[in-house]
């Protein structure tokens, strides 16, 4: 999965998308535009009411600016810059000649100078600066012709083009950050998509591995199976055949001996059919391979049911100890949760196996059900090998197994996780001691009632 | 007389072969064995003609009988009975056991075999 993942790393820079930034500054044109004509059409109303006070006119100004930001920061309006550029032009005029008969010098102009110079410097560059020159030097005239001294108006020139400068090197800035950023979305929204990717093909093993292991147990469950019922078949069948020889002569009157016979023959014929049919009903619970929905489910017979279906691969290496607390409902996929009993057992009866060959000891699997809180848990429990607990970490990793391949592939308790965990969100627990044995308890959330 | 060994750790089985076996041939002795330590302790006691063990048993399997009874006792005609036909436990079998046999067999052909075999 890392594979996968490792291209999306290393990025090429890509081109800067023109059409995006040119957006961007439209947009940062129209807020700023809306700014400077609120600000300047007040002031043009302001200064034209001519206020006496400049203290007045200047608190006012300032007034202006967080109203501005305010307004600009909501506020798009569609015809905005074209509107906003006359009305500043003119605007701009009258606050510098007024500025400069009320106050003596240019502080309107001079406010408004970063505004006026980053605006329109995408929409539309040459407006802007003809704006800017026909307002430095509408304004500087004007100041000269009202006798203010010579180093205001080249002040305020030199301020202009210098605040010009100044916002080309912020709209350099801008233009950098927007490339990076652009950049840096197209890093995320690859490293997405690989990660996507990635993500859909890890569902796909999943679903694969845990159809191969369906199959895996299904294959397990018919050779259990197949044993399970034709054992009982033999002796029902046989039973049978005796009493079909036996009967006739049974009934002309015979020995106690051959009644006798005629009596176990029968129980015989009758224990074999009742535990193959048993042995079927146990069967229906895996005959919904694929059930879509969840349905609710009486926890202890699917259990039950499991052991009995997975009978074979226990029977000979441990004794099954059943501790059934009466359940809450639960609602389940019922195939998949018996699918991961059996998976349990089965590992149980491998552990165990692992201690008992050879010798005429058994070991003991122990099956219990109890609610828990929110929690129905089943809890199976063998006196195995134990996990090395240097194999703690990997037990539900898939393909992770410690037995040879004939045994296992091991998916078996990567499927109980996935079972009980993503598909019911569940919790599965274990403790292990080497040598002493596991307890594995699944946790599954009771139906809400 | 021809002495027949039945090993099966069902002992339903046994009781049931036993009980049918005997019906069809009633100068056939039939001894039977739940386990394959028990099959051995029998062979020792006494001398058999055949053999027809089950495959599938606890801490001894058919396939490991049949084997220490063609070893021990190679003038014993063995039949294998088997449950289910995995292959795992089929591949040793075949040389091992003269017929595999599978359950359910009706008895006529489980006693026509034994016959062959005792004859052979």
């Amino acid at each position: 999965m890392s594979a996968a993942l490792a291209p999306s790393t290393t990025l090429s820079p890509r081109p800067l998308d023109d059409d995006r930034y040119v957006e961007a500054m439209k947009r940062l044109a129209n807020r700023t535009n809306l700014g400077a004509l609120a600000i300047h059409g007040l002031t043009a109303v302001v200064v034209a009411a001519t206020i006496p006070s400049r203290l007045w006119v200047l608190a006012l100004f300032f007034a202006l600016i967080p109203f501005n930001v305010l307004v600009s920061a909501r506020l798009l309006p569609k015809y905005g810059p074209v509107v906003a550029e006359v009305v500043r032009s003119v605007t701009n005029v009258a606050v510098g000649v007024w500025g400069y008969s009320l106050l003596g010098w240019p502080v309107p102009v001079w406010l408004w100078l970063p505004y006026c110079a980053l605006a329109h410097e995408a929409f539309h560059p040459r407006l802007q600066l003809g704006t800017l020159l026909l307002t430095a030097g509408v304004t500087s005239a004007a100041g000269l012709l009202a006798g203010v001294p010579w180093i205001y108006p080249a002040t305020f020139v030199v301020l202009a083009f210098i605040c010009r400068a100044l916002a080309e090197g912020r709209l350099a800035i801008i233009r950098d950050m927007l490339r990076r950023s652009d950049e840096q979305r197209r890093a995320l929204d690859e490293a997405h998509a690989a990660l996507k990717t990635a993500l859909e093909a890890r569902d796909r093993a999943e679903l694969e591995c845990r159809r191969a292991q369906k199959l895996e147990a299904i294959g397990r469950l018919a050779a259990g199976v197949a044993h399970e019922v034709n054992t009982p078949l033999q002796y029902a069948m046989s039973g049978l055949e005796f009493l079909r020889e036996a009967i006739p002569e049974a009934a002309a009157g015979s020995s106690e001996e051959l009644k006798r016979d005629v009596g176990d023959a029968l129980a015989l014929t009758m224990d074999g059919l009742d535990r193959v049919s048993r042995i079927v009903r146990a069967l229906k619970q895996w005959a919904h391979p694929e059930q879509s929905t969840r349905v609710v489910t009486d926890l202890n017979r699917a259990v039950e049911t499991t052991l009995m279906v997975a009978g074979h691969e226990y029977k000979y290496v441990a004794e099954v100890q059943t501790d059934f607390s009466e359940l809450p409902p639960v609602v389940c996929h019922a195939g998949e949760i018996g699918q991961a009993v059996l998976n349990l057992v089965v590992n149980a009866a491998h552990a165990i196996s692992g201690v008992v060959t050879g010798s005429e000891r058994k070991g003991v699997i122990g099956v219990r059900t109890h609610a828990e809180q929110d929690w129905v848990v089943v809890t199976i429990s063998d006196t195995g090998c134990g996990i090395d607990p240097m194999h703690r970490d990997k037990v539900f990793e898939p393909f992770f197994t410690t037995k040879s391949a004939s045994e296992g592939i091991g998916q078996g308790l990567a499927i109980v996780h996935s079972i009980v965990v993503d598909r019911h969100g569940g919790k599965v627990s274990f403790d292990s001691e080497p040598g002493v044995g596991t307890t594995f308890r699944l946790y599954l959330p009771r139906a809400a009632s | 007389m021809t002495r027949i060994l039945l090993v099966d750790d069902d002992q339903w089985v046994l009781k049931a072969l036993c009980m049918g076996l005997r019906r069809i041939r009633r100068e056939w002795e039939i001894v039977t064995a739940e386990s394959g330590a028990d099959a051995l302790a029998e062979l020792s006691r006494g001398s058999f003609d055949v053999i027809v063990s089950d495959m599938s048993m606890p801490v001894m399997n058919g396939v490991e009988l049949l084997t220490r009874v063609r070893d021990l006792y190679p003038a014993i005609r063995r039949i294998a009975l088997s449950g289910s036909a995995e292959q795992a436990a089929l591949d040793g079998l075949a040389s091992v056991a003269h017929e595999l046999l599978e359950k359910p067999c009706p008895l006529k052909v489980l006693a026509h075999i034994i016959e062959r075999a005792a004859a052979a």
